[in-house]
């Protein structure tokens, strides 16, 4: 069963009782609320996600709930809350979405430790994934978008989970978060998805979340070998072109977009040392994410040599 | 009575978790986040033979909180290494407490233990040098707000947390277990006579004193609200060290010895009431009659402390338990602090908490 498959009504008893278990990605997170515009929002970006059955232990349990209000003629306001924690200050209880997603993300990157995290992009073409990493503002949600448009399967737009036992890399193919320009020139690229709220005054400035393709969150067990490491940095006047990156240099620009490279230790320098064996690294500076995809595509079209670590794997 | 509480009920026979249904394990695992406890946890599931029986799901959450913690103690062990570098090389002697002595020597009870910070004591006659040595030497006082900074100059048993400019690492720098002014001031001179050396050279405190330190720092000097890791530490230290001959023996005249029976009193009685500690009876009966508080005082302090203990959860949030916790609050400060200063300063906290308090 989706999420889309439920009714309204059936979503508000899940969501206040004893919470709807939803399968994303390699997790499981069980979110319980009782906010309508909230389960709206929520319901509608994540309409293609399985709901578990109810024998399914879930990895985060997650309640978003509204905060008591000392000051009634203030704003209301929400919490959030995963399993005892709360990791940020009450927030608008409007911007309850993008406050998820964040939180969401705050789940993943506290407790995932089984996975080699970086911030990160990431999609897929023929079994290879393109790992886009960088600081936020680096274009890479810009970029994730534009590689969308040209046929690349979503595995993530924040997170590169690694195995660090196998190597592969894990999809979990939440909404989109795109901020600024960026909004329209998703909706331009990829006209068939459909946009969520746009939210003008987040901490981020202004924010909307694009639904993940339907086929994405259906293949979202499927993992990928890393194929390329591309750190893009997008700038109005910057001439678009891929620079290929020496491994060691590579290895250290991909490390300090790792979340959990020192809790992982001795682990992560094996995990990230055979992930940067396996994948190219190219820098991309881009002023239009068309030509920088147009780019990163040609790297799929070269075929694969045989002898290459990534067939041994 | 104990109250009815999973996590413990875990802790206490660890393999309960062989019939747990779905809501049961969320409900555990959700709790044992809180309290920092998931790796303990695990281990003790570990140790009980119940692991191969666990959920795949839960053996996953396991594995990674078991990084996670290991990375801890990693941190720790490198920030002890350091020190030495730094204090014992240049002639400060220094002894580890809480979690840096018992991964430095070994016990079993680091397994899965995180820890934020690392904890030494120094001479209290040596306190301004090693500060100063201290900060020439990487370490760096956090920004405090001034009437915080005078509170830990006068009140408080150790400087404000330093933390080391490159590695972000905060180091408490304890002279003695309790805070100067407070009720009971046991001296610290016995703690260095009775020290014992680590592998590593460094040293910690004896068998003996190092249960009494968490017994003080949970019920004389801590607020005990949410501090389920410190019973367990004092549960496990017990089942460790208790197997050395003369620890039982020594531990009741030990704490009259440096006027801290009562504390080791209430640690005695909750752990063996809520975790199961195989204290002796001999031994808890002793404790009793030199450190026993008078029975209005334990009927309160029962269902107080059952009910602060527990993970800090929303589900478990009631007017009770906000009760227990702030009369548990005001108790430790009026342990720690003569009436008068304590009125203003818990008036001052008040004040800013109110004025600080979000619409």
């Amino acid at each position: 069963v989706k999420i889309g498959d439920l009714t309204s009504d059936q979503l508000h008893k899940q969501f206040d009782g004893a919470g709807l278990r939803i399968r994303i990605g390699p997790f499981i997170f069980n979110l319980s609320t009782q906010i309508r515009d909230f389960i709206a929002e929520f319901s509608f970006l994540y309409a293609d996600f399985p709901i578990c059955d109810a024998s399914e232990i879930s990895d985060f349990r997650v309640r978003v709930a509204s905060a008591r209000r000392w000051r009634p003629w203030h704003e209301v306001r929400a919490e959030f809350w995963a399993d005892g924690a709360s990791p940020f200050e009450t927030f608008p209880r409007r911007l309850a979405t993008p406050f998820v997603e964040w939180g969401f993300n705050w789940c993943t990157y506290h407790y995932a430790h089984q996975f080699l995290m970086f911030h990160s992009a990431v999609v897929e073409k023929a079994g290879r994934a393109a790992i886009l990493a960088g600081p936020p503002g680096s274009g890479k949600s810009t970029l994730c978008a534009a590689l969308l448009a040209r046929g690349w399967r979503l595995l993530s737009d924040e997170f590169a989970l690694v195995d660090p036992v196998h190597g592969w890399v894990l999809p979990i193919p939440r909404p989109l978060a795109l901020k600024g320009v960026s909004i329209g020139l998703a909706e331009r690229f990829l006209p068939h998805l459909q946009m969520g709220r746009v939210f003008a005054d987040t901490r981020k400035g202004m924010l909307a979340h694009l639904r993940p393709p339907t086929e994405a969150v259906e293949r979202q067990s499927e993992p990928a070998r890393p194929g390329w490491v591309v750190f893009p940095t997008h700038t109005e006047d910057a001439a678009t072109k891929l620079v290929p990156l020496r491994k060691p240099v590579g290895f250290l620009r991909l490390e300090e977009n790792c979340f959990n490279y020192r809790t992982l230790g001795r682990a992560a320098f094996d995990a990230l040392s055979q992930l940067i064996d396996t994948a190219a690294c190219y820098e991309l500076p881009f002023a239009q994410a068309v030509a920088a995809a147009e780019l990163v595509d040609g790297l799929a079209e070269i075929p694969l040599v045989a002898g290459l670590p990534l067939d041994a794997a | 009575m104990p109250p009815d509480n999973l996590l413990l009920r875990v802790f206490v026979d660890p393999r309960l978790v062989g019939g747990l249904g779905v809501e049961d394990w969320e409900s555990l695992l959700a709790q044992a986040r809180t309290a920092n406890l998931t790796a303990r946890l695990s281990y003790r599931i570990e140790d009980a033979g119940a692991f191969a029986a666990l959920p795949a799901r839960v053996r996953t959450q396991f594995a990674a909180a078991r990084v996670a913690a290991e990375s801890d103690r990693r941190a720790l062990e490198w920030e002890v290494n350091r020190l030495h570098r730094v204090l014992t090389q240049a002639g400060y002697p220094m002894l580890l407490l809480k979690g840096a002595a018992y991964a430095m020597a070994g016990l079993p009870m680091a397994r899965g233990r995180t820890s934020a910070d690392t904890d030494i004591m120094v001479p209290g006659d040596r306190l301004d040098r090693v500060e100063k040595h201290l900060l020439a030497h990487g370490w760096e006082l956090d920004e405090l707000e001034p009437y915080d900074a005078h509170y830990y100059r006068r009140w408080s048993h150790e400087l404000p947390p330093l933390r080391h400019r490159d590695r972000g690492s905060t180091l408490d720098v304890h002279h003695t277990i309790l805070p100067p002014r407070s009720r009971l001031r046991p001296d610290p001179s016995a703690f260095w006579r009775a020290a014992v050396p680590l592998r590593d050279g460094s040293l910690a405190l004896c068998p003996t004193h190092m249960a009494l330190h968490v017994a003080v720092h949970l019920f004389q000097d801590g607020e005990i609200a949410g501090a389920l890791g410190d019973l367990i530490d004092f549960d496990e230290l017990c089942r460790h060290l208790g197997r050395q001959p003369g620890f039982w023996e020594q531990l009741v005249p030990a704490a009259v010895g440096l006027g801290l029976v009562r504390p080791l009193y209430y640690a005695l009685r909750y752990a063996s009431m809520l975790l199961g500690t195989p204290v002796p009876e001999a031994v808890m009966a002793d404790a009793a009659r030199a450190g026993q508080p008078p029975a209005p005082v334990r009927a309160a302090m029962d269902p107080m402390v059952g009910s602060a203990l527990v993970p800090d959860l929303p589900e478990f949030s009631s007017p009770w338990r906000r009760v227990a916790c702030l009369c548990l609050y005001i108790r430790s400060h009026w342990l720690r602090m003569p009436p008068l200063p304590l009125a203003l300063h818990l008036m001052r906290k008040a004040w800013l908490r109110y004025f600080a308090a979000p619409s």
